[in-house]
């Protein structure tokens, strides 16, 4: 196997100097699902951000290295990072509600990347959609791809966003918290298709979200972030395993759970916090 | 079909509310018509046959009965100064003056969207800040004070283009219709359309100016919200460059908000065309505003008016027509 996404050391501060994330270090295979998880704030999503470089306005990465395919992103032209991650790399969105534009139809939508980045002819494109948009088991292809986004319901246009990503072969997609925005029925399904797709097209993913529920069943390996820094890294057999971090043990506690609600939605300990606001600052003093 | 009926009435008691107050208004000014038509030493006796005549001795009430069951049966009453049917002589008038305002709306487009994108892809950098004094300039100075410079600077002190009429007179074109502009078009005829436009280009960017600033600002503001939206930060990670998400994505979404502001300001676009047209000698409806108002020509005025109320309902129409059609959203029921 390959490593498709190697991050290393990465920085992204504010323009105000603010530290979004402290030195972040991971690695994605391909074929692998690997899970970002933390609270929010915790800067998760900027790393799919940094990746994909659609960082916010006045946020920039400061240092490290992002590398795709064993390029560097970071060392490239602005023109060349643009095309390279159109090519490689997709997102699949927190948000259905937002993330389509609700003047253009769903076809072009899905096959805009595919005809004008990839340079597939348009029939093709046209074609390939409509495929993929039966593997995310939307019966009426033809009809969703002349459909504007708000002819269809949310629960759709997640899975059509799902279909838009995996479209185009892309290396590497990064899921950013693709269940939140969904109920919970819708949930369950959304996750079992993103898990299926990527088994069957092999590609790498980096599934950010605040859900240890979620991370448990999707991802075999997983960072856990607390204020943009890296607490815990590893194996998910180990983590949640018998001794697995505080942090990341007070982040399962916090996670809903039916069969067992007593046990579940606890707020992370004070003295958990404490240990870890000691460790970052401890952290930035070594770093200088 | 309800709601459109429904808006019929509204339009026709709009009108006939238009009529009733600038019947009443231009009564209560000063000034008589007739005074203006006769000899300074006429006697009382002709004044008041002449003020007969034209039904003038009557109330006002009753003045508007009779204008009104001539307005349903379509005439407009007879011009005083002019001495021809009200009717075919604004109707005559229009094509002109729609031509200029439509010349100036389509220049306030270009002018105002291209700024707003320049704006919008060179933001916080030295080509926003130029955008936004520019903006501003355009802002503070009004239509006809454009119309002046425009005179002074580009017709007398370096003479590029015409300065009065609509068209040359030596080419006095034998057209079926008064749209000059667009007959001139539809038959090829480009040498006339070339003396039109360059007779109607200073008084329709006098006209746009102030238009494309307050265009360049809304859509700026308005792209600047767009360009955050998810879909299009989706639409960057893609591969797009900043120029096709703004362009595929961002425009059409931001250009929504700016419509209806832009169907506001072009009505007040229609009401400078009465006196930049003044300025320019154009032969349209304004300049013949003027003079009505001057010579006193109660039935040419209200005729006037009228028109222009009409010309605004039909730019309000316009603008809804738009909205649906660029927004999905509202097209079907």
């Amino acid at each position: 196997m390959s490593v498709v996404l190697e991050i290393d050391g990465l920085e992204v501060r504010t323009r105000g100097g603010q530290r979004l994330l402290r030195g972040v270090s991971l690695s994605v295979e391909t074929g692998e699902t690997h899970g970002l998880v933390g609270e929010s704030g915790a800067g998760k999503s900027m790393i799919g951000k940094a990746v994909a470089g659609i960082l916010p306005r006045g946020v920039t990465v400061t240092d490290g290295s992002i590398r795709l395919d064993g390029q560097d992103l970071l060392a490239l032209g602005r023109t060349k990072r643009r095309r390279l991650v159109g090519e490689r790399v997709a997102i699949i969105p927190q948000d259905p509600l937002t993330a389509l534009n609700p003047c253009r139809r769903i076809g072009g939508q899905i096959t805009d990347r595919l005809i004008h980045i990839l340079g597939w002819d348009a029939k093709r494109a046209r074609l390939r959609a409509a495929e993929l948009l039966e593997e995310v088991a939307i019966r009426d292809p033809a009809r969703v791809l002349n459909a504007y986004p708000h002819e269809i319901s949310g629960g759709m246009r997640q899975r059509v966003l799902i279909a838009a990503a995996f479209a185009a072969e892309p290396a590497l997609i990064i899921a950013d918290e693709p269940t939140t925005a969904l109920d919970v029925t819708v949930q369950k399904q959304v996750l079992r298709l993103i898990g299926d797709l990527q088994a069957r097209h092999g590609t790498a993913l980096l599934f950010v979200t605040h859900d240890m529920g979620v991370v448990a069943k999707l991802c075999p390996s997983l960072t856990v972030l607390y204020a943009g820094h890296v607490v815990d890294q590893g194996k998910a057999a180990r983590i949640f395993g018998p001794a697995p971090h505080p942090y990341a043990r007070a982040l399962i506690a916090a996670t809903p759970r039916y069969d067992r609600p007593e046990e579940s939605l606890l707020p992370v300990p004070q003295d958990v916090i404490d240990a870890l606001d000691r460790e970052v600052a401890q952290a930035d003093g070594a770093h200088g | 079909m309800q709601n459109a009926i429904l808006r019929l009435l509204t339009t026709l008691v709009t009108l006939f509310g238009v009529a009733v107050v600038v019947f009443v208004v231009i009564r209560l000014a000063p000034g008589d018509p007739i005074a203006m038509m006769l000899p300074p030493g006429a006697s009382e006796d002709d004044i008041a046959r002449l003020r007969a005549n034209y039904g003038l001795d009557r109330s006002v009430p009753a003045q508007f009965g009779i204008w009104l069951s001539g307005v349903v049966q379509g005439d407009f009453g007879t011009s005083i100064s002019l001495r021809q049917d009200v009717g075919s002589l604004v109707l005559g008038r229009l094509p002109a003056t729609l031509e200029l305002a439509g010349l100036a709306l389509i220049l306030a487009i270009l002018l105002g969207t291209t700024l707003a994108v320049i704006g919008t892809l060179r933001r916080q950098r030295m080509a926003e800040s130029a955008v936004d004094l520019w903006n501003g300039m355009m802002l503070s100075i009004p239509d006809f004070l454009w119309g002046l410079i425009f005179i002074v600077l580009l017709g007398v002190v370096v003479p590029l283009f015409p300065i009065s009429g609509r068209i040359d007179p030596s080419l006095n074109p034998d057209y079926a219709t008064n749209f000059l502009l667009l007959e001139s078009l539809v038959r090829l005829d480009f040498r006339v359309t070339a003396d039109l436009l360059s007779h109607m280009f200073l008084p329709a960017l006098a006209l746009a100016l102030p238009l494309s600033a307050v265009i360049a600002q809304v859509l700026k503001q308005s792209l600047k919200e767009v360009m955050h939206l998810d879909y299009v930060v989706l639409a960057r990670a893609k591969g797009f460059t900043e120029i096709t998400v703004l362009f595929r994505e961002a425009l059409r979404n931001a250009v929504l908000p700016t419509l209806t502001l832009v169907g506001v300001q072009f009505t007040f676009l229609i009401g400078g065309t009465v006196i930049v047209e003044k300025l320019f000698s154009y032969e349209g409806l304004g300049n013949l505003a003027i003079d009505a108002v001057i010579n006193r020509d109660l039935p040419l005025i209200q005729g006037i008016v009228l028109l222009f109320a009409v010309l605004f309902i039909a730019t309000n129409l316009i603008v809804d027509l738009t909205y649906a059609a660029l927004n999905p959203r509202l097209r079907h029921g």
